[in-house]
């Protein structure tokens, strides 16, 4: 404790130097008057007093000075210092500026790109110990689980499983009221609220009381609805709640509140997906997310569980892997680290290129300024003073870029934050908010800067200063001035710059081409101009199919009649793969192909321009009750009957693992549609279609429109359509469908994104090269004068530079096509239409890369080689 | 023209001896001159001046601690105390210091 207090003395000492000079002035101060004043009670005359006591005292000056060699003797020194270097920095605004603008913006995409994955890869779920949660999938996706599962006895795997968080959907409506707002309910286990560590704010978690049957059912309500519906109100705890079951209806139950759930608690696919309210499990459902105990590994714990799977199902696929376990965050994230390492890996080379650029830029200003350190020698300045000078000038240019960098960072992330969740489809683990300036990212960004600092700070390694005192003093600018080592220094550096920025643009490159290969690409339908409209029938008025059949038809009327065009239902959207279903023909029976099966309703192909080749697109007249019909796509059609008409000959389309699927009805085949890809990746066009109402119609509809109105108009035309026929309607979204193809935007954003990093780096590049040359030009002045004087043209001269810019240029290209290469891995996954090794691409970013490097010697070498060799020869 | 510096040892015994005055009552600088004045019957009348450089060394060694204060007569002035660790060190100083006396008196006692 003493010791702290005596270097806190220290340090306010030493940077309050002139406070303590004050201090001292008063403590001197005083202690002369108390003691005049002693003197003056001893009989002393006042003057007599004073001098007596200033005697005493000695030379306050004196005192003064030892007391400022006992502080430390930081503060004169370093202020002089920063002085110095400020005003060097000030002597060289367009190095400095150039400096440090390059370096925020390089340090600030990092810095950026590091929060971008540290809050999606690098942090938790927001639960406790949440490295332990896995998702427990009973079958590859695709195949049908087992049955019975949901009796796995999870009490007899406590050895490996330490809870079993269990839960089950439930939408409830709020209230009687037709236009009752739906609210997200989970009826959970005590497994699950262990297992996520779920805690209340206000009331108390649920318990084991609440687990019994019988009686009211305790819940706890979401943050949001707390606040929405409740208005915030503290003593929410102990009201009674009245809701309506979506999907049961008339069936009602009483929610007893006895907490509201801690702020920012969520469960399901993305942090987005906030719950309302949670409410015990009263009866056995199938667990899909377990807590493993601490020490046992996926593996033991997916032999066990299929080992209990097996014992409890009561039927099992023929070709059942056994059960898997995924992390729940691999889960969550999986699917995004191509895009985040993507992302990481451009805003590094881009770093990685700006500290190139910064190095180059500090070297020549270091060698421009060999004079100047040569008079400072000269004048009695050691080495080590003209370090430490120099190392407070990359000091203080670091330290400004990463202030400036970390500003811009928090200005960056509040406009990307938003925009990337989006972007990637899903929000941070812990929230969009998460995606912010953190300890990490100024811990990780911060290294960075004192990295690039220590690497700046060894180019003066590379300056012969001393060796030629003499000759730089004398001003001798003759060629040859110029060391071999500097000059490959500056080689090298330029060269890597133009690697680097190869790698981005033929990154870019490849990613514009798979944008624009999407947006060309003929998936078979058009999706412009269509909006995809979603609903939900509440009602109990409709007792079967034909009810629904009857409500949907009578809303294509009534949609028609508001001008909103026809109603295209269908089962299923584009840009996502299609359920496959087994398909025979008739008379082939158990020779089965696997296809697509959408079930889709009249006006489907006409709305996604999608041609009949044959027979007739569906009908008013296909109901539920008419002929089973179907119409198969031309692949499918030539795959099973390869010599003979499809049209009059039958089908039938079932899933052969599900138990029970016994033969389904023959369905005639009535038109041959085009080929459909439903996704880019989609390869196989064999598909059969079935009328939409011949496929079970139920309480959830989708809808296609064709429309030039924008959504909100289109919301409100089907809103009043679809109240006047049925009030207790929910019309649950409406969104373009162009907007569905995530892959065609992530492309896009690919694309733009480095867009944006190629051009900043190929300007760098260029920057670096046109400062090179220049103080090549003026280094050679004299030779390239001589040269023009004996009868060299200037365009011939200009050549010389162009032919060692070439040499150089020619050294990056071929060090930039390994980088290119890289960098096209890394974008492998999210390439359309295009290989990662693409010589065309790559050739077209080497030209892009050689003009721009051609320009800036050319640029450079033409104002720097004089037009009159007689004026430059007098002058030197 | 700065002061010789002064030797490591008066440099040493302003140390001790303002460490000791501090033991006894916490006060200002000049309180502190006086005390040893006071003490030493006006046998030790050091350079009052050089008390001052003595504090700040006490103090940035951790040994005293000082903050502004009001005399009676309602002055601002410096107050010192002495923290643990000075009374600890004190103790030491002591003992080290009678010992170099001792010292240097078999040496100059020596026939």
């Amino acid at each position: 404790m003493s010791r702290l207090l005596g270097i806190a003395a220290r340090l306010r000492a030493m940077l309050f130097g002139r406070g303590a000079d004050w201090r001292a002035y008063e403590e001197f101060r005083f202690h002369l008057d108390m003691e005049t004043a002693k003197n003056e009670r001893l009989g002393m005359s006042a003057d007599e007093a004073r001098r007596r006591a200033v005697a005493a005292f000695g030379i306050p000056d004196g005192h003064r000075d030892d007391l400022r060699d006992g502080r430390w003797p930081l503060p004169d020194d370093v202020l002089r210092d920063v002085r110095l270097a400020a005003r060097a920095l000030r002597a060289t605004p367009g190095f400095t500026v150039a400096a440090i603008a390059s370096l925020a913006l390089g340090l600030a995409l990092t810095a950026s790109a590091v929060a971008v994955v540290n809050a999606y890869l690098g942090r938790s779920l927001p639960y406790p110990h949440a490295e332990r949660l896995y998702h427990v999938m009973y079958a590859p996706p695709g195949p049908v689980e087992p049955h019975g599962v949901a009796r796995i006895d999870w009490r007899a795997l406590g050895d490996v499983v330490e809870d079993a968080v269990t839960a089950s959907s439930e939408s409830y409506y709020l209230g009687d009221d037709p236009g009752a707002p739906t609210v997200r309910g989970l009826r959970v286990s005590p497994g699950f609220l262990a297992g996520l560590g779920v805690r209340t704010a206000i009331g108390r978690p649920l318990g084991a009381d609440d687990f019994r049957t019988g009686g009211t059912r305790a819940a706890l309500i979401g943050d949001a609805l707390w606040r929405d519906r409740f208005g915030g109100d503290p003593h929410v705890v102990g009201r009674d709640v009245r809701v309506e079951i979506e999907g049961r209806d008339g069936r009602f139950e009483t929610l007893h509140v006895v907490g509201v759930l801690a702020p920012g608690f969520w469960y399901g696919r993305d942090s987005d997906a906030a719950v309302d309210v949670v409410t015990p499990l009263l009866t056995p459902r199938q667990t899909y997310v377990v807590r493993l105990r601490d020490g046992v590994s996926p593996r033991t714990a997916e032999r066990r569980l299929t080992e209990a799977a097996r014992g409890v199902a009561t039927w099992i696929p023929p070709t059942w892997p056994g059960v898997t376990l995924e992390s729940m965050h691999e889960r969550y994230v999986g699917a995004l680290r191509p895009t985040l390492v993507a992302i990481a890996v451009a805003a590094g080379l881009v770093l990685a290129i700006t500290c190139v650029n910064v190095a180059v830029l500090t070297l020549l200003r270091a060698m421009r300024s060999q004079r100047d350190v040569a008079v400072r020698v000269v004048l009695g300045a050691g080495r080590a003073d003209l370090l430490r000078l120099y190392l407070m000038e990359i000091g203080m240019l670091c330290a400004a870029a990463l202030a400036a960098a970390v500003a811009l960072t928090a200005a960056l992330l509040r406009v990307l934050a938003p925009l990337l969740a989006t972007e990637l489809g899903k929000p941070a683990p812990r929230g969009t908010a998460a995606v912010a300036i953190d300890w990490t990212v100024l811990g990780v960004v911060g290294a960075i800067g004192l990295a690039i600092a220590l690497t700046l700070a060894a180019v003066p390694a590379l300056l012969p200063w001393q060796r030629r005192l003499g000759e730089t003093l004398r001003g001798a600018g003759r060629a040859g001035t110029d060391g071999l080592v500097m000059r490959r220094a500056r080689s090298t550096l330029i060269a890597l710059e133009i690697a680097g920025s190869l790698a981005l643009v033929a990154g870019c490159g490849l990613m514009i081409r798979s944008a624009v290969g999407m947006m060309q690409a003929d998936l078979g339908f058009r999706a412009a101009g269509l909006v995809r409209v979603s609903l939900v029938l509440r009602d109990a008025a409709y007792p079967d199919a034909a009810a629904f059949e009857r409500f949907y038809r009578a809303l294509g009327t009534e949609l028609a009649a508001r001008g909103a065009g026809t109603p295209a239902f269908a089962g299923w959207p584009p840009y996502e793969e299609a359920p496959t279903q087994t398909v025979e023909r008739d008379g082939r029976v158990g020779d089965g192909l696997a296809s697509g099966a959408v079930a889709v309703g009249d006006g489907y192909f006409a709305a996604l321009g999608i041609p009949l080749r044959r027979g007739r697109a569906f009908t008013d007249d296909d109901r539920v009750a008419s002929e089973p019909v179907a119409i198969v796509s031309e692949t499918l059609a030539r795959r099973l009957w390869p010599d003979g008409d499809a049209l009059g000959r039958r089908v039938r389309a079932f899933e052969p693992q599900q138990p029970g699927a016994g033969p389904v009805a023959w369905r005639t085949v009535v038109g041959v549609a085009a080929d459909v890809r439903q996704t880019y990746d989609d390869r196989d066009a064999s598909d059969v279609y079935v009328p939409y109402f011949q496929d079970a119609p139920g309480r959830y509809a989708a809808f296609y429109l064709r429309t030039t109105q924008p959504p909100a108009s289109v919301v409100r035309t089907v809103r009043a359509a679809v109240a006047s026929l049925d009030p207790h309607a929910v019309v649950r979204g409406v969104r373009r469908v162009d907007e569905l193809d995530r892959r065609l935007a992530s492309a896009r954003f690919m694309s733009s994104m480095l867009t944006g990093f190629a051009a900043f780096t190929a300007l760098l590049a260029m920057l670096g090269i046109y400062g090179v040359v220049a103080y090549a030009a003026q280094q050679r002045g004299r030779e390239m004068a001589i040269r023009q004087a004996i009868g060299a043209t200037r365009p011939a001269v200009i050549a010389l530079f162009l032919r060692d810019g070439g040499r150089v240029l020619a050294a990056g290209l071929a060090l930039g096509i390994g980088a290119a290469a890289g960098v096209a891995r890394v974008l492998e996954h999210q390439l359309y239409g295009v290989r990662p090794f693409d010589v065309a691409t790559l050739a077209g970013a080497c030209l892009v890369m050689t003009a721009a490097g051609v320009v800036a010697v050319w640029w450079s070498a033409s104002r720097g080689v004089g037009r009159d060799p007689v004026a430059v020869l007098n002058d030197a | 023209m700065p002061p010789a510096p002064q030797s490591d040892v008066l440099r040493g015994a302003i140390d001790l001896l303002a460490l000791k005055a501090l033991a006894l009552e916490s006060t200002h600088g000049w309180g502190i001159g006086q005390r040893i004045q006071e003490i030493s019957g006006g046998e030790l009348a050091v350079n009052q001046g050089s008390l001052y450089p003595a504090l700040q060394r006490l103090e940035h060694r951790g040994l005293v601690a000082s903050a502004w204060g009001t005399t009676e007569n309602g002055r601002r002035a410096r107050y010192y105390r002495l923290t643990a660790a000075g009374r600890r060190a004190l103790g030491d100083e002591l003992a080290s210091w009678r010992r170099f006396v001792a010292a240097v008196d078999v040496v100059l006692n020596a026939t």
